[in-house]
């Protein structure tokens, strides 16, 4: 574990600790723990120091630090491995030049300001510092084709309604495939990328970006369809520790799935979406229309009951809850 | 006949591009006909594959393509002029959404004309919000386009027709 790494996580259980135990627990000298102290500073932690006392964390800084983040964080996969960048430019992509140099899977790429956010066809993703979450993960399930990627967008979903539940109580739901609505608007999106031969994932890149703390008016006029769980909890939530359950909840489901449990996730899936019979209007490749949901597939799509009473299903596309 | 060789019929078949095949001996008989694309691909491939928007009427071709008749002759059947062996094509590995270029605003990936080579971006497909990045496993030049911007393909369904070089 780095230095750093390890005094932080001596010092985050906020007690006094000395120079002479952290030196020894760190196996390194008190000179350099000293050093060390100074860096952390920099970074944005406040310590106190006392010629007797030690040391002792007084305050975390805002952002979403490796050694924060993976402070008692139960993972197998998922979370192993993180990468904090202050700014840059959109995680998928490094997240992506990380994979194609052979970067391990489960390794999660954090970013506190995205400059070029990616959403679906580039669409640019807002994200602001402290309020929003933007992170990607490096996957890489073993003897799984392409026609099976979507199920790990669907993991994504999945863990992200069972995180905010969990710590909020509120119940996103999810609009097919893998939107994260709250009373309507949206606060959370996934997007997946894929590097796969004809017949196998060589990797995918899951893309995850949720408003968290954003207040009204940090939504910009053309995002009047957007919230964060903030907004509809009317109080903010601690970002980190949201973060470490959703990377928990995410790490189960992703061990679940490699074991070919897409069943369970399948049922989520289902419980977790905009019902059938909701009435939506849909546009795919050349068709667009009104409808009422009928059900999701186990295949991924969306089948939809239109008004002549045709059931159609579609694999990609835009739906919109009327 | 086994079911052995009547798969490595449809092997040839589909290689080829083969769209009708009758064997007549000791009376049997088995014709295998290849109405369009997506029907051999269901064939050769045991996997369940995605549906098109009409499930229900695929499944009913699938099974009416194979049709093995045990009696009544017929005229042997003219295979059709191979094509050319340079000749070959990019598929989707997956039902989705065809997209020529990264974003609306971007130029396409390739064009008719254009060299690729091996692990060249040519496309993506994107189902369900997965966006594939289909990369060309062979080397050549674009002889044609064979979908258009935003159209569905199914699984298996030619996307670029390619002469290899």
């Amino acid at each position: 574990m780095p230095t750093k790494k390890l005094i932080v996580h001596n010092l985050l259980n906020n007690k006094w600790i000395s120079g002479v135990d952290l030196a020894k627990k760190c196996a390194i000298s008190r000179t350099a723990v000293w050093n060390n102290i100074v860096s952390l500073k920099k970074k944005g932690y406040s310590i106190e120091s006392d010629n007797k006392l030690g040391y002792k964390l007084s305050d975390i800084p805002p952002y979403l630090y490796p050694e924060l983040v993976s402070y008692n964080l139960k993972c197998n996969v998922i979370g192993k491995k993180i990468i904090h960048f202050m700014s840059t430019g959109s995680t998928n992509i490094d997240a992506m030049n990380l994979a194609l140099k052979g970067e391990k899977e489960g390794t999660v790429i954090i970013a506190q300001t995205q400059t070029a956010g990616k959403g679906r066809f580039n669409r640019q993703w807002e994200s602001i510092p402290d309020k929003s979450l933007a992170f990607s993960i490096i996957l890489k399930p073993y003897g799984k084709s392409p026609r099976q990627a979507y199920q790990f967008t669907v993991m994504a979903a999945v863990s992200i309604i069972e995180a905010v539940c969990e710590f909020t109580g509120l119940k996103p739901k999810i609009k097919w495939p893998n939107d994260i609505y709250l009373n309507n608007k949206k606060i959370a999106g996934i997007l997946t990328e894929l590097n796969a031969d004809t017949d196998l994932i060589n990797f995918i890149i899951l893309g995850i970006g949720i408003n968290v703390n954003q207040s009204k008016k940090d939504f910009s006029e053309n995002l009047s369809n957007a919230s964060s769980i903030a907004c509809v909890l009317n109080k903010p939530i601690d970002r980190l520790a949201f973060l470490k359950l959703l990377l928990f909840y995410l790490d189960k489901r992703y061990n679940g799935l490699i074991q070919n449990k897409f069943h369970n996730l399948y049922n989520e899936w289902q419980n977790f979406s905009y019902p059938p019979g909701t009435k939506i209007f849909y546009s795919a490749n050349s068709s667009e229309g009104s409808g009422v949901i009928e059900k999701i597939n186990e295949d991924g799509a969306l089948s939809i009951r239109t008004p002549c009473d045709e059931i159609i299903s579609i694999y990609s596309g835009h739906l919109q809850i009327l | 006949m086994d079911l052995k060789e009547i798969k490595e019929v449809i092997k040839l078949m589909k290689s080829n591009d083969i769209t009708n095949f009758e064997l007549e001996k000791d009376g049997f008989k088995i014709v295998l006909k290849k109405e369009q694309q997506i029907i051999t691909q269901r064939i050769t491939e045991p996997a369940p594959a995605y549906y098109t928007p009409q499930p229900i009427q695929n499944m009913a071709a699938q099974s009416a393509t194979q049709q093995i008749f045990s009696q009544q002759a017929a005229d042997s059947a003219s295979l059709p002029e191979a094509e050319d062996p340079n000749i070959d094509y990019i598929t989707s590995p997956m039902v989705g959404t065809f997209y020529a270029a990264p974003s609306p605003e971007s130029p396409p990936y390739v064009t008719s004309g254009h060299e690729i080579k091996l692990d060249d971006i040519v496309c993506i497909v994107e189902a369900m919000k997965v966006f594939n990045e289909i990369k060309a496993e062979i080397s050549g030049k674009i002889v044609e386009v064979m979908v258009e911007n935003g159209a569905s393909v199914e699984y298996g369904q030619k996307m670029f027709k390619v002469k290899k070089i």
